[in-house]
């Protein structure tokens, strides 16, 4: 079990969380998990029980975690947004469920549903404390995958760099996870953001000292175009780092534009191994090597394989990943120049918003149950903004005002699907799609 | 041709905020903020709101523009900061293009 009080402590003097207008020391951190710590136990929250959290990064959830892995618990991060929240829970047993989104924390007992999945019951038996995350998977059905937190975070060991960091990135992500430990462990501070638009995120850089922003290439291209980096002064940050999605080389040039005293790193991971230490070979450019002596990379017909000793402990779904020898095949796809890796992406019908990850099926089936649609293909144009849109082809019954069933389809998926997802472009086929479709309709944008 | 454009954008920007309910996108001026600052709309509305423009100024004038391409993204001075500096960018493309 790592000893989260004594991590904690060894820092006491020093700044651990920003939020707003407010400091909250090492020390204070100490005691307000020490005080969680009690408030769980209040609430019959009990060692040996797998906890569903929900919420963005803030002072409450943040040490509402540290006391769960303190402890023998497995944490449940939860996606915020359209989920099915019920199915998650039961996909992972969840005894208790805790929401942290809305001010005071609430928390829900829920029913016994059997045994946990053996692979926490063996963390359980050795006394250790895990957190789970979800993963889109590759069909876009969310796959539950279980980290240990002394395995996960033994690459923190000799983190030394005591930053003052942004939490951009979702708690609920892995990258999100990694910069809180990391952060933690090195004795940096952690500013939480409560709302991530260019503005705001400045404005923020600015009160608090940003020193590391990990960011995505959408957000920096956003920032770009907002022009808030010349009205605030950005000075304080040494490190941005991106990484989700890939970045365009006009991206990358305006980055250096406005970030020039700092040093741009492309970071890679996946949820299931983490993000591991990375180096990029010049600010500008777009090849990278990943470092570490826990991690392992090799290249098999232009796909990157890796292996890792800080990697999940597997899924709880069941469902095996692709491993030959202990490589893990990553699906995506790269181009190599010696040590350096380009990563280019993978080959699949998914769709990347701005980081978002989107599955055409899902939309589709929300476009077809429109009234008037006969068929509809949803795929992926190009868009230098969010880096890829939604877009959809549909085929409808003749005679219909195409102008109102726009509409009607807009609306429709902006009742049941998040933003990010609702078709931005939708065109009208004069012919079935049918056809098209088993030529495959959908374009890689 | 700039009063067209205009009214398209400023069209485009009404039905968007049917939604959104801004209350700085209500009357629409050259000096409506778009994109950046304070107030102003989000990533994703401002690409629909792109697209939304772009088939519509094609539409009007039997043009075939991108509105959202590099050359937008390379720009010192981005040409979504507001009405104005939009309506400005699809008379310069719509120059390049005929």
């Amino acid at each position: 079990m790592i000893d989260i009080p004594k991590l904690l402590l060894a820092h006491e003097h020093r700044v651990a969380l920003i939020s707003g207008p407010q400091k909250t020391s090492y020390s204070q951190l100490f005691s307000l998990v020490d005080h969680k710590t009690k408030w769980l136990k209040s609430n019959q929250v009990v060692p040996g029980g797998v906890v569903a959290l929900r919420g963005d990064f803030s002072t409450e959830s943040i040490s509402i975690f540290l006391a769960l892995v303190s402890q023998k618990f497995v944490v449940v991060l939860l996606p915020t947004g359209d989920v099915d929240l019920e199915a998650l829970l039961n996909q992972v047993k969840a005894d208790v469920f805790i929401d942290t989104s809305s001010g005071e924390p609430t928390v829900l007992h829920r029913e016994k549903m059997g045994a946990h999945h053996h692979l926490i019951e063996d963390l359980f038996s050795k006394g250790e404390s895990g957190f789970v995350i979800f993963s889109s998977g590759s069909s876009g059905k969310p796959k539950p995958i279980l980290h240990s937190l002394k395995r996960f975070t033994s690459k923190y060991m000799t983190a030394d760099k005591p930053f003052v960091t942004l939490t951009f990135l979702l708690f609920d992500h892995i990258a999100g996870v990694d910069t809180l430990l990391y952060v933690l462990f090195s004795g940096g501070a952690l500013v939480t953001p409560s709302d991530r638009k260019p503005f705001a995120i400045c404005k923020l850089v600015e009160s608090a000292g940003v020193e590391v922003l990990p960011v995505s290439p959408s957000f920096l291209n956003l920032l770009w175009l907002s022009g808030d980096y010349e009205t605030h002064s950005l000075e304080s940050v040494k490190i941005v780092t991106y990484g989700s999605e890939p970045m365009t080389q006009q991206n990358l040039d305006n980055v250096q534009v406005m970030f020039p005293n700092a040093t741009i790193k492309q970071k890679y991971g996946t949820s299931e191994f983490g993000s591991p230490a990375s180096k990029s070979r010049g600010n500008g450019e777009l090849w990278i090597r990943l470092d570490g002596d826990r991690f392992q990379t090799k290249v098999v017909d232009g796909i990157l394989f890796v292996k890792s000793e800080t990697s999940m402990l597997g899924y709880l779904d069941d469902s095996q990943p692709i491993l030959t020898d202990g490589w893990y095949n990553t699906g995506d796809r790269v181009e190599t120049d010696g040590e350096w890796l380009r990563i280019l992406g993978r080959n699949s019908d998914m769709i990347n918003v701005g980081g978002e990850k989107v599955f055409p099926s899902e939309v589709e089936a929300v476009v077809q149950a429109v009234e008037g649609v006969i068929e509809c293909s949803v795929y992926g144009e190009s868009n230098p903004i969010t880096g890829q849109m939604v877009c959809a082809a549909v085929y409808a019954q003749d005679g219909l005002d195409q102008k109102l069933l726009k509409k009607k389809i807009k609306k429709s998926c902006q009742q049941s699907l998040a933003r990010y997802k609702v078709p931005i472009k939708i065109k009208f086929s004069d012919n079935p799609l049918t056809n098209q479709r088993q030529k495959k309709i959908r374009k890689m944008g | 041709m700039k009063e067209k454009i205009f009214e398209i954008i400023s069209a485009a920007i009404e039905e968007l905020n049917e939604e959104l309910e801004y209350e700085e996108l209500e009357n629409v001026t050259v000096d409506t903020p778009i994109f950046g600052g304070e107030t102003g709309i989000d990533s994703l509305s401002l690409v629909s709101l792109v697209v939304e423009v772009e088939g519509n100024v094609n539409d009007a004038f039997d043009a075939n523009v991108t509105l959202a391409d590099e050359k937008a993204m390379s720009s010192r001075n981005s040409p979504y900061r507001n009405v104005g500096s939009f309506v400005d960018f699809i008379v310069a493309k719509l120059g390049d293009d005929a």
